[in-house]
């Protein structure tokens, strides 16, 4: 047979009445399903340490740098 | 005629028989994603729109199995690729099967010889070039969703290239294909009869009837696709414009600067400017005089490049353009496809907040650009005063005509959603907002969309009156290869097809 139908969609809340004590901050129940709290995104901007800040500048460039030798040899200056 | 036959657990457990028991899904979680693209989401209605069961088939012939059984048994049934799509062809309006595609993803041959190769259609572009780069070779289809898109639903959609003004868009570069028509039958249709064939004057060319039909018209079981010499070079180039108009006139020279590596010439407007100094991380801030930007991209040999850069650095200077440097130049053209994934941050009267992201892609010609460009913010900025779901992310401007730079242009306003307080009383006010932004479009000369197609609520009701009799051999087509209207029913109003008085 195929995939049994397994009940509601996973993420979906728990019961009205538990939700208050089960959801951890910054969590919201939207429609029965959970979500991030449109709150958290009024603080801007967000805080980052100097080393996560590293981190996401040295993954970013190593992925934009990977994207560009996906589609050519190499990347030409701006003059020769 | 409508279709309306519910799947039973008989219908379940054909569909079983042909596919194997792990490639039938009826559990709610595989059912539900399968209602959604990435476009603004009614998540108001996500139940009403789920398919009733999800198939996952692997050959042809398990295709033309469901195909036939959906036939039989009068069964609402749609084609589902990547489903990245910004439009609605990959989502059931009637329930029914969604035929995923997503298994049938293998290369079946790379041909050295005559630069083609013939796939299952379902593979993603990013991994086909991987594995066609050994050979010193690649499929230029570039989308912004270039990383998760798949060749199948780039087909069903006759999709736009960030690169087409050098490469061709998806209409000119699937030599043939093998399709699974709504009856079940197979056939080839490409150039003449040959499958690698890539002009013919024998007969009708009905290759372009099956680029761009949404899942309405079949389901494309295999693909021929041509390859070009992978580009040994990439120039981009970013020019700021004090004025939206220096930027609107300095278009022109880019344009028709007659450079065969010319792949794209994009101008972003004040909106966007300032949008992307407010929100986007991958910008770098540049002095607040300048108000739009043009950006340029060449590919192809190296020498061909190096001209085609002096060229468009002299452009840029004597159309009074400021060189924004290399960083921005080559880091921004290597994010273009971020955006499609990534532009979540809206403000909503002065709030952040966190959107989703909606956009219009009409295709117009140049001189009615600044035309277009004042009315459709007039539009977006009305319904953002009334309504605090909605932002203005900006235009921009992209070539639009294969293999030139020239004449016309996709039109793309960004307009986030907040889609959390989505309910019926916004959604309605979000497809009238459409709604006039397409009549704009209409009334300028253009067309509804250049790159996503145009069946979603709020454009689709304007496709007759954008196709006049064209659509009226929609409708003829349409009830010919279909005859049960099984295949995506509900899509671009093609039910109308069925009333008694067309045939």
């Amino acid at each position: 047979m195929p995939d049994q139908d397994h009940g509601e969609p996973r993420g979906s809340a728990p019961p009205a009445s538990e939700q208050d004590e089960q959801l951890p901050p910054g969590v919201i129940d939207n429609g029965g399903h959970y979500e991030v709290d449109p709150a958290i995104m009024t603080i801007y901007p967000q805080f980052a340490t100097d080393f996560e800040v590293d981190r996401i500048v040295k993954d970013r460039l190593e992925y934009l740098y990977w994207v560009q030798r996906h589609f050519a040899d190499r990347v030409l200056p701006p003059h020769g | 005629m409508t279709v309306t036959s519910p799947v039973t657990r008989e219908a379940v457990a054909e569909l079983v028989d042909v596919c194997g028991t792990g490639r039938v899904v009826v559990a709610p979680q595989g059912r539900l994603i399968r209602a959604m693209v990435p476009a603004p989401f009614p998540f108001h209605r996500w139940a009403d729109e789920a398919p009733e069961v999800v198939v996952l088939p692997e050959t042809t012939q398990e295709v033309v199995a469901i195909v036939k059984l959906a036939n039989r048994l009068r069964i609402p049934i749609v084609p589902r690729a990547g489903a990245t799509g910004l439009n609605d062809g990959a989502k059931p309006n009637r329930g029914g099967i969604v035929v995923d595609t997503k298994r049938m993803n293998k290369v079946l041959e790379i041909d050295t010889t005559d630069w083609t190769v013939t796939i299952q259609p379902s593979i993603n572009m990013l991994k086909l070039n991987e594995l066609l780069a050994p050979h010193g070779v690649w499929y230029p289809d570039d989308p912004a969703s270039y990383p998760v898109s798949i060749v199948s639903g780039r087909i069903g959609t006759g999709g736009w290239s960030l690169l087409g003004s050098r490469y061709g868009h998806v209409r000119d570069n699937v030599i043939s294909m093998e399709l699974v028509l709504p009856t079940g039958e197979v056939i080839e249709v490409g150039q003449g009869g040959g499958r690698k064939i890539r002009h013919s004057s024998t007969g009708y060319r009905l290759k372009d009837l099956f680029l761009g039909h949404q899942g309405t018209l079949g389901i494309v079981t295999e693909a021929t696709l041509e390859l070009y010499p992978r580009p040994e070079a990439e120039f981009p180039a970013f020019f700021g414009y004090e004025s939206f108009d220096a930027g609107y006139r300095a278009m022109q020279p880019f344009c028709r600067s007659n450079l065969a590596t010319l792949a794209g010439v994009i101008l972003f407007d004040e909106r966007k400017v300032q949008y992307l100094r407010r929100d986007d991380e991958a910008y770098i801030p540049e002095p607040e005089s300048l108000q739009s930007i043009v950006a340029v991209a060449a590919y192809g040999s190296e020498g061909e490049v190096a001209a085609a850069r002096d060229r468009l650095m002299r452009i840029g200077t004597e159309t009074g353009g400021r060189y924004l440097g290399e960083e921005l130049s080559e880091l921004d053209w290597a994010s273009r496809h971020d955006r499609y994934a990534t532009p979540l941050h809206g403000r909503s009267r002065d709030r952040a907040v966190h959107m989703s992201w909606h956009c219009e892609d009409a295709a117009i010609t140049y001189s009615q650009l600044p035309l277009v460009k004042r009315r459709w913010h007039e539009i977006a900025d009305r319904y953002i005063a009334e309504h605090e779901v909605f932002d203005n992310w900006g235009m921009f401007f992209y070539t639009n005509n294969p293999y030139k730079g020239w004449g016309d242009f996709l039109v793309e306003i960004d307009i986030g959603i907040w889609e959390q307080r989505l309910d019926e009383h916004s959604w309605r006010a979000w497809t009238q907002l459409k709604r006039e932004i397409t009549q704009v479009s209409l009334d300028a000369g253009g067309s509804i969309s250049a790159c996503h197609g145009a069946t979603r609520e709020g454009e689709v009701e304007l496709v007759p009156a954008e196709l006049g009799g064209q659509f009226d051999l929609m409708l003829k087509l349409k009830r010919m290869l279909d005859p049960n209207n099984i295949m995506n029913p509900g899509k671009y109003l093609l039910d109308q097809a069925y009333h008694e008085e067309v045939g």
